[in-house]
């Protein structure tokens, strides 16, 4: 027992901070509806905003935690509430679209700036010991991170009962749909709301980042924490958020104890946090969980489809150009080789996404556990190529099926913070196991095929090869698409209510759909294996999800179900090998700044044109005043850019 | 009550909850087949919920539901309707991203597919020539055959409705539930569509359970009505002895204009 006393101090003093994170998430998220996953992110923002200024610009260090808390959090927060402001009426989708987008934005932003190394963070409060315990010090940083995490549950505490505002927040907290009628500006509510949240966030990103590394992503992950900790609250109650996180963060120190030596485990304190969310979402029934804002009609594609030529022509002039790839690249094929099989993974996912309307946010986990799957089967039993592939997209599909249980109990927001949970448990604990990749940094690796003519080490030969699987899979989805099961799926997305209520086993249609989407996103980690030898964990992270999402996202906006893969494939693979500035870096912050973007604009409510005759009218408005030289929307995309952008400063 | 041959839906000792508040009191009622019922009550008497209890949506706090005979309490939504149970939203439910044809053939294909995997992707041959002809059929019925191809989310409120009602047509149900259809719809509309329930009832001999706030309509076209208030039944009888009921006045003090509609008003309530 005496042992337990130090985990249980660090315990208690990391997840006093995870409850301050999630009394942030939990109280935006009740007042307004939209779930923040780029809390963490921000969180980050502020704690390398801190770093700049305490350590590069040598301030002093209280001065600095004023300016990235009290001045950022605020504004931080102040953003936000534009943001979501914008959002409630958008699709479920869509809304965690956005905050995704704004997450990959912040995130790749911090990379681009700072650089992906990791940084020590100066541990800028005193750590002489304050007391001891049983023996065990104590340092005066624990003490003040329990104390500011208890002083700031505290002091909601008595705000939400103190004050007008406070009150009505409360209130709102307790039943979003009162809100109209508690009489209070439903306005000054969001706007207090957002800037307590945030400048919670930036609080604990500050005091966290000391025993963390500072680390963009590290940071970013902090957010797991504290969906944790907001599951536990039920997505509703304040204290349950607060306690909530101090429980991960005791259980995960004391976890560390016993596991950290065991091999193999050593993974599992880690993955405390999400092991917490994916079973609270797995046993907490539905209909406990709040709604927040968004509809689940209206999934994107209409109705309306291009004109036949265009319909026949454009795969005959694409089918040319890619047969003749090899000839026209030189070196450069083994990105189209590559950005082929990317196209199969965004097929895969645009299935799941954008067709049934499910967001899942473990795309990459799939592609992973095809890559090592196939690896076991081809190299260690020695499985022939073209059955390694046909096996390991079917154990990858029963992958998919153990993700379509969540599926069938939860959907929007919860359904992607399900499959979050899973993308993480994958990349932290079963990636590292014997059964995928082991513990190895190199991963595992695999050959090409030698199948009749073609030859194993020509790139050439095995691009044909790639082509002709991505072909089939185009062809196989097209068809399914259109067949009966693409109209469940789309009806899906617009009214699961109306299928079942006309006899349609909503379940086996989430599973079927899941384990499709698995199996074809397990052929493209095959193909990527074969196609660079050698994979490990770390190209299918989580992060890599979010990245797909977002590339897929901003490819949707423009263009339909299979012409959007090509494209979001050439944004994300192909792109960066012409321009070498084109870091994933810059990608995040692209993919993620037109995410939220797209997000905004293209949700059927508002679309490009409006968007663009609205800021052009306001654009004008302003120049009358101003009497500035007359400009046009180009400059007015770039603002809503920049006022996107706004959230990381 | 009613004879096995006929039995609609029973609805028995139901009740709803939703936390401390009762919205639906041990209410009983039977909507038989070939016949026109009526349900209604002020906002908030507990319509809604008691459709969706009977649709599976709702897990009530007790009671059962009787669908053609068979105790369905413990069945899901989708096997409800695979018996022969469909219903249409106050708020509602449609594929707006989708034809009024397809949206109309869904419901069709919905119930044909059911829970078995490989139908639920192809469709077999005669089954797509059955829901072909089922959408034709229904879209005809309706009045909507002109609009087949047109985006559900682009319709006015009105032809939405009616696209609601060919897509449960369509679904071959034996037993309909009906959410107040006719709101938002104008007068002409309104009497059209009382004239194509009648013809369901009649023709196809199935049943139906009409929720809905337009008085007129209702007692035109109602065999007989139940009324609720507070979740409670509060009356049971044919369109003119509701009329007539003092208790069913008192429940709608308060709500002046339904009881002119229904022409009860100038009998000196207020
Ligand atoms: N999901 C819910 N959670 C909590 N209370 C609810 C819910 N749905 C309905 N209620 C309450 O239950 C009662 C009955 O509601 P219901 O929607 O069944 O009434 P209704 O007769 O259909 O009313 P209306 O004529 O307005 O459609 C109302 O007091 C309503 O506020
Ligand atoms: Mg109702």
């Amino acid at each position: 027992m005496r042992e337990l006393v130090p985990f249980v101090v660090i315990g208690l003093a990391s997840g006093s901070l995870y409850g301050l994170a999630g009394l942030g998430l939990a109280l935006t998220y009740r007042t307004s509806g939209i779930f923040n996953f780029a809390h963490g992110a921000i969180a980050a923002a502020a704690a390398y905003l801190f770093f700049t200024l305490h350590v590069s610009m040598h301030w002093w260090w209280p001065a600095a935690a004023v300016v990235s808390v009290g001045v950022f959090g605020p504004l931080a927060g102040l953003v936000m509430e534009r943001l979501a402001r914008s959002l409630v009426a958008a699709r479920t989708a869509t809304i965690i679209v956005a905050t995704v987008g704004l997450l990959l934005f912040i995130q790749g932003f911090l990379y681009w700036h700072y650089g992906s190394a990791q940084r020590s963070f100066p541990e800028f409060l005193p750590t002489a010991a304050a007391f001891r315990i049983t023996g065990v010090t104590v340092t005066w940083a624990q003490v003040i991170n329990v104390t500011v995490g208890v002083g700031s549950f505290l002091g909601l505490y008595v705000f939400l009962r103190r004050t007008r505002v406070g009150v009505a927040m409360r209130a709102v907290v307790a039943a979003p749909d009162l809100l109209a009628l508690t009489g209070a500006r439903p306005a000054r509510v969001r706007i207090a709301s957002w800037i307590v949240g945030c400048t919670f966030a930036s609080l604990t990103g500050i005091l966290i980042a000391p025993t963390l590394t500072l680390n963009a992503a590290l940071l970013s992950a902090l957010v797991v924490q504290a969906f944790g900790a907001v599951a536990i609250g039920l997505f509703t109650s304040l204290p349950l958020t607060y306690l909530g996180g101090v429980v991960i963060g005791v259980v995960a120190s004391v976890a560390t104890k016993y596991l950290s030596a065991r091999h193999g485990l050593s993974g599992i304190p880690g993955v405390v946090p999400f092991l917490v969310l994916i079973t609270m979402m797995m046993v907490t029934p539905g209909r406990k969980l709040p709604r927040g804002a968004g509809r689940f009609e209206g999934a994107r594609e209409s109705g309306r489809r291009p004109p036949r030529p265009v319909l026949i022509g454009a795969p005959l002039v694409a089918g040319a150009f890619l047969l003749a790839v090899p000839h026209l690249v030189g070196t450069r094929l083994p990105v189209y080789s590559t950005a082929l099989i990317f196209v199969i993974i965004f097929l895969s996912l645009s299935l799941l996404t954008r067709v049934s309307g499910q967001i899942s946010l473990a795309h990459a986990a799939f592609a992973g556990v095809g890559a090592a799957t196939f690896s076991h089967f081809t190299l260690d039993s020695g499985y022939p190529w073209l059955v390694g592939l046909v096996a390991t997209g079917v154990v990858t599909g029963l992958v998919g099926v153990i993700l379509a249980l969540p599926a069938i109990r939860l959907s929007g927001l919860y359904l992607a913070l399900a499959t979050y949970g899973f993308g993480l448990l994958m990349e932290t604990v079963v990636f590292q196991s014997w059964l995928l990749f082991g513990s190895q940094v190199n991963g595992v690796s695999a050959r090409r095929p030698e199948l009749g003519p073609i030859h194993a080490g020509s790139a050439t030969d095995y691009y044909y090869v790639i082509l002709a699987v991505v072909s089939a899979t185009c062809v196989a989805l097209v068809l399914l698409r259109r067949a009966r099961l693409g109209r469940f799926l789309r009806g899906m997305a617009d009214s699961p209510t109306a299928l079942i209520t006309t006899g349609l086993g909503l379940s086996i249609t989430r599973v079927i759909v899941f384990a499709a989407s698995a199996f074809f996103a397990g052929v493209a980690g095959a193909l990527f294996i074969s196609q660079v030898g050698q994979v490990s964990p770390v190209t299918f992270t989580s992060y890599s999800s979010l990245l797909y999402l977002g590339a897929l996202t901003v490819a949707g906006a423009f263009s339909g179900f299979v012409t959007s893969a090509f494209l979001a494939a050439g944004l994300l693979v192909v792109f960066p090998a012409y321009l070498s500035g084109v870091t994933v870096e810059v990608q995040s912050m692209l993919f993620g700044g037109t995410a939220v973007l797209a997000a905004l604009v293209s949700d059927g409510a508002v679309d490009w044109k409006t968007l663009a005759a609205r800021l052009g009218a306001r654009l004008d408005r302003a120049i009358a005043r101003t009497d500035v030289r007359r400009r046009r929307s180009p400059v007015a995309a770039r603002n809503v850019a920049a006022a996107a952008a706004g959230a990381e400063r | 009550m009613t004879g096995a041959t006929d039995a609609g839906l029973d609805v028995v000792d139901l009740t709803v909850r939703y936390g401390g508040q009762v919205a639906v009191d041990r209410l009983g009622l039977s909507a038989p087949l070939g016949r026109l019922t009526g349900l209604i009550g002020p906002n908030g008497a507990g319509k809604t919920s008691t459709f969706n209890a009977c649709s599976g949506l709702l897990r009530p706090s007790s009671g059962r539901i009787v669908l053609l005979g068979e105790d369905v309490t413990r069945k899901g939504a989708a096997a409800r309707a695979r018996r022969g149970l469909g219903r249409t939203f106050q708020r509602m439910e449609l594929f707006t991203s989708m034809t009024v044809a397809e949206n109309v053939a869904l419901a069709r294909e919905a119930r044909q597919a059911g829970s078995n995997p490989l139908r639920q992707q192809v469709a077999t041959p005669r089954q797509w020539a059955a829901v072909q002809a089922a959408t034709a059929e229904a879209l005809e019925v309706c009045g909507i055959t002109g609009l087949a191809d047109r985006v559900v989310g682009a319709l006015s409120t009105g032809q939405r409705r009616l696209v609601e009602l060919a897509r449960v047509y369509a679904g071959d149900f034996r037993m309909l539930l009906l959410d107040e259809p006719s709101s938002g719809l104008d007068k002409a509309e309104s009497e059209r569509f009382g004239t194509i329930l009648r013809t369901l009832v009649s023709d196809r001999g199935i049943g139906i359970l009409l929720v809905e706030h337009d008085m007129e309509l209702v007692m035109t076209v109602c065999d007989e009505l139940y009324v609720l208030d507070f979740g409670a039944l509060i009356f049971h009888g044919t369109p003119a002895e509701t009329k007539a009921s003092p208790v069913v006045r008192a429940a709608y003090l308060g709500s002046e204009a339904v009881m002119e509609a229904a022409g009860l008003a100038e009998r000196g309530v207020g």
